[in-house]
């Protein structure tokens, strides 16, 4: 059995173990509500974070399309990039799938081959969290930039109607 | 230096340990609102006024301010009964907990509305309780210290009254008024934020949030006159302070100012010239806002006034209101009790279809897409739905007048009947439950925006939806908060959709007598759209 055999295998058990593994970075009370919630509407970082993960789970064995990997990143980094974490702590959530995979695929460390499998991953991981930082600094610069767009054209949430401002510039 | 090891003992991927009752925040940028400048803290009269930031390491209070909180709280347990109640009742059942925009979006416990109301509650138990006196902190009490103050400020700024929570509450706490009653007791040592004091005291200067003075106020109605001539071939009028007119309209004054705002603008103005209305707007009540709301009762009762005060001078007979959130949060469950009963008004009829609106007979206020909506019923306007074809359109229940006062069919009908494609977001994020923008109750600063687009997720997360199932294009709201905050919510969430106001649709569908042929929609945009809205697959 190769080692994509056995991620495929244990796909649904790794996923649920990096998902909780995430989860357990915000405080309990969220972590449960994140975990247990299954509305996508009413716990939209649970439903995002799982579908991400599925995501880039599945595109690090299979080689998935790079515009899918990097729509799940956004996803997930988009929603990190909001919240009181730093970024450290938001691309650790890509570096958590190496833990969980050292705990649960349970290799035979004997066969070079899987080995080799497995550091090739490993790299790919690594690639991941590298386009995961890339991504939290294009989601915090779209922050800074709608903010600078409303400071801008302030008047107490009010973006001043270009209209009136061509007139009055005449 | 640091040792490689102990640089990386810094990033920490486990929550700090601690429980609710320490008081712990942290000031960071972009996730607070600036205080209000002392010139606007002195217009309004304001105690203990003095320039001040939150991040402030000394919040310079006076010195015997635990003494006016505690007074301040009696006092407001003497006056609102609601308020000795909602500190009595809650049995911290957690049906509220899960609730909150924010505490969805940021994961933070002190954004579930039940510990937020804890932080007020356990000082509440501290003070003017037996057994919090008695046993402190095993009876879930709390002394009154900076700290604690400090979190006040910062939690009760995170929440956006938008009242969500308490359509889940069995016991029917108006979480919404906690935040208000702290918001209430901070103003008492001259805690307050820019957002809110400036516009309320713009609004005493000028008549309205914005600042703007009359002369401007009708400056800009001659554009949206010039505007509309441009568009139709006709030249309408906008009766400004018209003594005897019917009906007051307002709006709030983003209508007149802002953009997508000013689109929903010429919307009215176009309905009201179509039908030949007899009405007028006021250059004194020139905002149907009332940010005083977000600050106290006090002030909330002297905005509010001035609309009364104006229909009165102007003699109409009754006020028709434009779309506006907490306008109609303070029309239908405050007013009165601040101005009313309102009985030099008459109860307002439709002079067009003659319906009598019943509801209103108090407060003699009437919505204006209850009015639309009327006139659609009756067949009175003739609509060319085609016009918005550009548009595949969902709508967001605005919170106030969702929860406030129950207006969900009105707006959607007027949709559906100016719009061809018109999607429903997740039946769980309308109506009564829907999800707030994330920036109202004066917390759409821009400093303030990584809390914004934190709270805003899960509304944004629904539009997400339709967006991709159905193409949604367009977000269609009646609050001018909602109009202001939701385009960079999108922008960051959802790019690609924009938003408007429900009359922008009107006004886009409206074929009025005598018009020209209409090429642009009202933003400009060429109407010849064919395909943009085909069905999506």
């Amino acid at each position: 059995m190769g080692l994509k055999d056995i991620l495929v295998e244990k796909r649904s058990e790794i996923l649920n173990a990096w998902s909780d593994m995430i989860m357990d970075t915000y405080p309990p009370d969220a972590a449960v509500f994140y975990k247990t919630e299954k509305d996508r509407f009413l716990n939209p970082v649970g439903y995002i974070v799982n579908e991400g993960i599925g995501h880039i789970y599945d595109g690090l064995l299979n080689g998935g399309s790079a515009e899918t990997l990097a729509y799940a990143i956004d996803r997930i980094i988009r929603v990190m990039a909001v919240q009181d974490i730093p970024p450290s702590k938001a691309v650790s959530f890509v570096f958590m799938l190496k833990k969980v995979l050292k705990d649960l695929i349970g290799i035979d460390t004997t066969n070079n081959v899987i080995i080799q499998e497995l550091n090739d991953l490993y790299d790919r991981i690594e690639e991941t969290a590298l386009v995961a930082f890339d991504v939290y600094m294009g989601c915090r610069e779209d922050i800074s930039r709608i903010r600078m767009d409303e400071i801008r054209q302030h008047g107490y949430g009010a973006t001043m109607n270009p209209h009136i401002l061509k007139r009055r510039r005449g | 230096m640091n040792k490689p090891e102990e640089i990386v003992k810094d990033i920490e991927l486990t929550p700090k340990k601690g429980d609710w009752m320490t008081p712990e925040v942290e000031f960071k940028k972009g996730r607070y609102c600036y205080g209000a400048p002392l010139k606007h803290q002195q217009y309004l009269e304001l105690p203990n006024p003095r320039e001040w930031q939150p991040s402030d390491i000394d919040w310079r209070l006076p010195d015997n301010w635990q003494e006016i909180i505690l007074k301040g709280m009696a006092d407001l347990l003497k006056k609102n009964r609601s308020f000795r109640l909602f500190m009595d009742i809650c049995v911290r059942c957690g049906a509220c907990a899960d609730k909150c925009h924010f505490f969805i979006g940021s994961g933070d416990p002190k954004n579930m509305p039940v510990l937020r109301a804890e932080l007020l509650r356990s000082v509440y138990r501290r003070y003017f309780t037996l057994q919090g006196r008695l046993l402190g902190r095993l009876a879930g009490a709390r002394d009154l210290t900076v700290e604690v103050l400090k979190e006040w400020f910062y939690y009760f700024y995170q929440c956006t009254e938008c009242r969500r929570c308490s359509v889940y509450c069995p016991y029917g706490i108006d979480t919404c008024e906690i935040t208000m009653i702290g918001r209430e007791l901070l103003n008492l040592v001259g805690c307050n934020i820019q957002w809110v004091v400036e516009p309320a005291s713009n609004c005493f200067r000028t008549g309205n949030h914005l600042g703007v003075p009359p002369h401007a106020f009708k400056e800009t109605f001659d554009f949206a006159i010039d505007e509309i001539k441009d568009l139709t071939g006709i030249k309408i009028e906008a009766p400004i302070n018209r003594k005897g007119a019917e009906i007051l309209f307002v709006a709030p004054s983003a209508d007149y100012f802002a953009s997508p705002h000013w689109f929903t603008f010429l919307g009215y103005l176009m309905l009201f010239h179509e039908i030949g209305l007899d009405y007028t707007w006021s250059a004194y009540a020139s905002e149907g806002g009332n940010f005083g709301l977000f600050h106290s009762m006090e002030l909330a009762k002297r905005l509010n006034a001035k609309i009364y005060a104006e229909a009165k001078r102007l003699k109409v007979k009754w006020i028709l209101g434009g779309e506006c959130g907490h306008m109609w949060r303070v029309i239908h469950q405050y007013m009165d009790t601040f101005n009313g009963p309102a009985d030099f008004l008459e109860v307002p009829v439709s002079p067009i279809t003659g319906t009598r609106f019943e509801h209103a007979k108090s407060t003699k206020m009437v919505h204006i897409t209850e009015f639309t909506a009327d006139l659609i019923y009756n067949n009175i306007l003739n609509l060319d739905k085609s016009r918005n074809d550009k548009w595949r359109v969902t709508f967001h229940d605005s919170c106030n007048p969702a929860r406030s006062m129950g207006l969900f069919e009105e707006p959607r009908f007027i949709i559906k009947n100016t719009c061809n494609h018109f999607y429903e977001m997740p039946e769980n994020t309308i109506k009564e439950r829907t999800f707030c923008c994330g920036s109202g109750a004066g917390l759409g600063a821009d400093e303030n925006i990584e809390m914004r687009l934190r709270g805003g997720l899960p509304r944004a997360n629904a539009v997400d939806y339709v967006r991709k199932k159905h193409g949604v294009n367009m977000l269609a709201c009646i609050c001018a908060i909602d109009k202001a905050a939701l385009p960079p919510l999108l922008e960051y969430w959802v790019p690609g959709v924009e938003v408007c106001g429900v009359h922008e649709l009107v006004g886009n569908a409206l074929i009025m007598k005598g018009e020209k042929q209409r090429e642009t929609n009202l933003r400009g945009e060429p109407l010849n759209t064919e395909g943009e809205a085909e069905e999506k697959e």
